[in-house]
């Protein structure tokens, strides 16, 4: 996957005035910057931004990319790390997880985006260092490492406020990596950034005008948005907590538009529509029945390994699921996407394992389900390398198309002198300097595969 | 643990990491199989809709104002000779028509490529300077070109 991130250019939507934005500005300068942002505050984000550029010496293809790939290496490692493969039962398992965790449409938006710092791999990385650490041993220095991985992923984006809920769930589940007192101090960081956010600094959460949003069967603009929900939006803010858990547990809807739903009703879905659909309803239903199998221990307060971790994902669900209340994006669902594949994990684990054991609770499952199963993900898989490819030819023809770029945007597009050199350092490395990838034709087999993400 | 439940488990996503790792080394040595062939040419380039490999093969000094050959298989199943901005019509890319020409294109041949554009993609006449009127019914590449392509006086 690193090999095929690599091949992608940086981007020039949702990048390049990254770029034109930190030039000329010193770190402290972009960093203070974002902290009058209004409705969004992600100063490290853009700070991190600063730092790799001032960093990569002018080479921003590889610098970003490469930072990129770097961290989602760093996450497969950490999200194997905290799966804690050690049975033959758990290596059994193992590359499906992977598959599910690569394989996820919750995922895509991660590696196919580049901001030009994914800042939702980013909190990713912190989800799953965060797990890590709840794992670990206790100890002081595990405290002052959980802090800094708060810090780090709430000031990244505000979904990184995920990884307290994270560490007080770990913790009622008992993992004991962070002491009570460690875990005192994440929550007055989390306090503090309320306050700070919202009072001292008069922050507000994004409006109905902020973008386009899915809605039923399509897309309304914002003007639309405002003219059906701007009296109440209580209910579309609703609409998009239920979508978006729905999109984990069914991959429908996308983006909150129920595409499957409607090409079903009126016609035939994609059968890419029907893979991820069938794929994750089938992996759910696996998870479900364990929950169900296991529900009277948890009551009692018994977790063991996989509790753990499906009781995690079921926490993660609806907390990430509040992120996505303002509007629904399949990204940001991606930290409960990780939790999804570790309870998966977790649970086809424990299956293989009580085939081989009569002491251990049987989860009996169709073999044709788990065959469905196991091939759907794998298609998905797959198919997220064919998206991949199919991106870094698209970024090399946006770049192509800079002058329409220019002209389309909302606001003066005007450069510089060390802004039109970054522009045309980018420019030449997505058009005259790109690697030659070629595009990929796989005939009737492509129609598996979801291009749409 | 059973095999067959432990196979149906692992096998599927080991199969889908060796075809994923075993593209990967079969493209790093060169084997294209599963891949559209890359534009050798502008007027290739123009047809397949690729503008960053047009823009690219400019940059190496091939010239978009001479005619280049487009292989077969890629705007029908034949080969041609083509101005790049013909081939960008007749691919039916009216943002590559544009591209050309603000990449200092000039038009050579404006009858013929006019004629092009009514019969293939008449939202570029405006851009092309031409007041013809659309052709009326849709033209498949080999007819659009026969059409369009003046005939040699017999001798």
């Amino acid at each position: 996957m690193s090999i095929f991130l690599l091949q992608i250019p940086v981007q020039l939507s949702d990048s390049f005035t990254e770029f034109t934005n930190i030039a000329g500005r010193s770190l402290l300068e972009v960093v203070s910057a974002e902290f009058q942002n209004g409705s969004y505050f992600r100063p490290l984000r853009r700070g991190l931004i600063k730092v790799v550029v001032d960093l990569s010496g002018g080479n921003y293809h590889l610098a970003f990319r490469g930072f990129q790939a770097a961290q989602v290496v760093v996450l497969l490692l950490l999200a194997v790390r905290m799966l804690r493969v050690q049975s033959r039962a758990g290596i059994v398992a193992l590359p499906l997880a992977l598959a599910i965790l690569v394989g996820i449409h919750t995922f895509a938006g991660v590696v196919l985006e580049g901001f030009p710092i994914n800042h939702f791999l980013t909190v990713l990385v912190c989800c799953a260092a965060a797990v890590n650490l709840a794992q670990a041993r206790p100890r002081a220095l595990v405290d002052a490492a959980a802090a800094v991985v708060l810090v780090a992923a709430m000031l990244t984006i505000e979904s990184g406020l995920l990884v307290w809920v994270l560490f007080v769930a770990a913790r009622a589940v008992g993992c004991r990596g962070v002491s009570r007192h460690g875990l005192i101090v994440l929550t007055a960081c989390v306090a503090l950034y309320f306050v700070g956010r919202f009072v001292v600094l008069g922050g507000s959460a994004p409006g109905l005008t902020e973008r386009s949003a899915g809605f039923g069967f399509s897309a309304l603009d914002p003007d639309e948005l405002v003219a059906r929900f701007g009296s109440n939006p209580a209910p579309f803010h609703l609409y998009n907590f239920v979508s978006a858990i729905s999109c984990v547990l069914f991959a429908e809807p996308r983006g909150g538009v129920w595409a499957f739903v409607r090409n079903l009703t009126s016609g035939i879905p994609e059968a890419w529509q029907v893979v991820n659909v069938i794929t994750s309803t089938a992996t759910t239903l696996l998870i479900g029945r364990y929950t169900a199998l296991r529900f009277s221990s948890w009551r009692a307060g018994a977790f063991n390994d996989a509790d753990r971790f499906v009781v995690l994902f079921l926490v993660m669900l609806p907390a990430n699921a509040l992120f996505a209340a303002a509007y629904e994006k399949d990204v940001i669902m991606s930290p409960a996407g990780l939790f999804y594949a570790a309870a998966a994990y977790m649970v086809v684990r424990e299956m293989t394992a009580a085939e081989a054991s009569p002491r251990v609770t049987p989860l009996i499952v169709a073999p044709v389900l788990v065959l469905v199963i196991a091939v759907g993900w794998t298609v998905r898989f797959v198919g997220i390398h064919d998206s991949l490819r199919a991106r870094a030819m698209s970024v090399r023809d946006e770049w192509a198309y800079y002058d329409d770029w220019a002209r389309e945007q909302p606001t003066d597009t005007s450069l510089d002198a060390p802004q039109a050199a970054i522009k045309q350092q980018l420019f030449e490395d997505a058009v005259l300097r790109a690697p030659r990838v070629p595009q990929l034709s796989l005939g009737a087999i492509g129609a598996l595969f979801d291009r749409t993400q | 643990m059973s095999t067959d439940v432990a196979a149906r488990v692992v096998l599927p996503p080991l199969a889908g990491f060796v075809l994923v790792v075993g593209y990967v080394v079969a493209e790093s040595l060169g084997c294209g199989a599963l891949t559209v062939p890359e534009a050798g040419t502008v007027s290739e380039a123009a047809a397949m809709g690729r503008a960053a490999r047009a823009l690219q093969l400019m940059a190496e000094g091939q010239d978009a104002n001479q005619p280049q050959r487009v292989r077969e298989g890629l705007l029908d199943q034949a080969s041609h000779e083509l101005l790049p901005i013909d081939a960008a019509i007749l691919g039916r890319h009216a943002e590559i028509v544009r591209l050309l020409q603000r990449s200092g294109v000039v038009q050579r041949n404006t009858d013929r490529t006019a004629c092009f554009a009514r019969m293939r993609l008449p939202e570029v006449l405006s851009d092309l300077g031409s007041s013809a009127a659309p052709a009326d019914k849709d033209s498949d590449i080999e007819t659009t070109i026969r059409t369009c392509t003046p005939k040699e006086p017999l001798r």
